[in-house]
């Protein structure tokens, strides 16, 4: 695979305006399944997760997903081409560091991909850009009804969708969307947020997902309740809470706006321009500073900074991202170098 | 606690617990030292001819006080291991581990009973093949770890055979997203199935290309 076969700009999720898009990212579902008996991949012996990749694969590529649709063995890959599909939130950093037969699959919109042997056989995953938990549901939806009638799910009528954690035993299902809640942060008010979120049996993480910290002030918030619950129930435990959440933050962008003002300008016309001069920079500190040229842009304190081109850096600054550009590794210091000079060039 | 003597010799102190599972009320456990396990070559009895990896994974953990936990006959992965690692090993240890892992599921959930869709194939039948599909191929990883490519091919068929089994979906399988599963699908109870063979119970014709 190579990341000219993947659009240079990241995935459609990155990329799409639409409901909200000045707090929530993306928003996305998955659905975990495994296939009936065969043990869970973790205890399947390798010539059982080839066997399941094998029968995967056939029903996996009769699915309609875009123009194109790419079939990638990371038991086969290069190292940085995994890396470039974990930063693009296409596989998880489990199926990258799995062992035994294993890939994915997905549409080169990267909406939907389904994980082949991850913990378990099958995670499929639709990912969309701003507030759009329906259609996300929806389109993971649609390719496990395709799935099921070609092949024989682990299920009980008494526990649902059989996974390999209980975990996610029921439906299967994992809700979330991706927050950008700089104003909570900078008012230290996100714990209040984590508060709120746990007592409705909500979870959040950072950015990259389970235990990654936050960086670029980005969290994910999830369900953690899957079974003994409807599928509309779980995403409705979401919904709920996500207008309280948004109006939130709002207001806290508000009380910046007004009272702070002079400071949050010079902040983020700070960030910009140490984002357009810098030699050097972490990987960090860019999600840093992106985070606050996020915030300017949204508030029209930045006039001329496209808000979709600024998201799509948050990916694109990435190790792995950058070292496909330059086609060889790179040591952390030169990675550096390069991740300034990227930014530098976009933001210019 | 001394540890319970050899129930062969009745001398040494039992080092080697053994298990015979021939379903969840039917456990049958065996204590032995190491000489009389090493003088019965560990295959002479009848009940300890079956399952020598099993044996192995005993031989190396004989500090197990008491009697071993009972392991899941299909993927072999005992409580314990699934409370170390945190994952289960096959989906019928929902079944076999159903006592465990309900107040487990109730902590987690608030609740230890499904409701939402269900895909076709979900009733005691399609369980009852696929635990049967998951045992032989069980008995298939063995059987060619042990070089033995006759049972191996015998397996293999069984295997094919089994899959080929179409299951009659249970009545109001597919849920809506929204459905209220209560009426369509009673929290039945299902029964732990019982060893399903390799081409007994068969119904219905053949599923067109697995």
């Amino acid at each position: 695979m190579e990341l000219s076969d993947l659009d240079r700009r990241g995935g459609e999720w990155l990329r799409g305006g639409g409901a909200r898009h000045d707090i929530v990212l993306s928003s996305r579902v998955r659905l975990a399944r495994n296939l009936a008996g065969f043990p869970f991949a973790q205890r399947a012996p390798e010539e059982q997760k080839a066997e399941i990749v094998a029968r995967v694969r056939g029903p996996l590529e009769s699915l309609s997903l875009g123009t194109r649709a790419f079939w990638v063995d990371i038991d086969k890959s290069e190292k940085v081409d995994a890396r470039v599909l974990v930063e693009r939130h296409l596989i998880s950093r489990e199926l990258e560091g799995g062992k035994g037969a294993r890939g994915v699959y997905f549409g080169s919109d990267e909406v939907v991909s389904v994980m082949v042997n991850e913990e378990d056989h099958l995670r499929i995953q639709a990912i969309r850009a701003s507030l759009a938990l329906e259609e996300s549901f929806e389109a993971a939806r649609a390719v496990d009804e395709a799935l099921e009638q070609k092949l024989p799910y682990a299920v009980s009528s008494r526990y649902g969708y059989l996974t390999a954690c209980p975990t996610n035993a029921g439906t299967g299902l994992r809700a979330s969307v991706m927050l950008h809640l700089p104003a909570l942060v900078h008012l230290k008010q996100v714990d209040k947020v984590f508060q709120a979120a746990s007592r409705t049996g909500l979870a959040v993480r950072g950015f990259n997902g389970e235990g990654t910290p936050a960086m670029g002030d980005l969290y994910q918030i999830s369900n953690q309740i899957t079974l003994g619950k409807s599928e509309d129930e779980i995403l409705a435990s979401l919904k709920d809470l996500l207008p309280r959440l948004l109006e939130y933050e709002e207001r806290c962008r508000q009380e910046l706006a007004t009272r702070g003002r002079v400071k949050l300008e010079d902040k983020v016309h700070r960030a910009l321009a140490l984002l357009r001069s810098a030699r050097t920079i972490s990987s960090e500190e860019a999600m840093q500073h992106l985070s606050s040229v996020r915030l300017g842009a949204v508030l029209g304190l930045l006039a001329g900074l496209d808000l979709q081109r600024i998201g799509e850096l948050f990916v694109l600054a990435q190790p792995a991202h950058l070292q496909k550009l330059e086609g060889r590794p790179l040591e952390a210091d030169e990675r550096d170098q390069r991740r300034a000079a990227f930014l530098r060039a976009r933001l210019a | 606690m001394p540890p319970p003597l050899c129930q062969s010799c009745k001398q040494n102190p039992a080092t080697i617990h053994y298990t015979e599972i021939k379903g969840p009320e039917k456990v049958r456990e065996l204590h032995v030292c190491e000489a009389c396990a090493q003088s019965q070559g560990m295959t002479g009895g009848p009940t300890l001819a079956a399952l020598p990896p099993m044996l192995a994974s005993l031989v190396k953990s004989p500090k197990s006080p008491g009697a071993p936990a009972p392991r899941c006959p299909t993927c072999g992965i005992s409580f314990a291991e699934f409370r170390e690692k945190g994952r289960l090993g096959c989906p019928h240890d929902y079944e076999f581990f159903q006592e465990h892992l309900d107040p487990l599921l109730e902590k987690i959930h608030g609740s230890s009973e499904h409701k939402g869709r269900l895909p076709r194939g979900s009733g005691p039948e399609a369980t009852r093949r696929n635990d049967g599909l998951l045992r032989l191929r069980r008995e298939l990883q063995q059987a060619v770890k042990a070089e033995q490519y006759e049972s191996a091919a015998r397996l293999r068929d069984e295997i094919r055979l089994l899959e080929t089994v179409e299951v009659p979906a249970a009545s109001g399988a597919t849920l809506p997203a929204s459905g209220t599963p209560t009426a369509a699908t009673p929290p039945a109870k299902e029964r732990r199935s019982r060893r399903t063979g390799g081409s007994g119970g068969s119904s219905g014709p053949a599923a067109p290309g697995a």
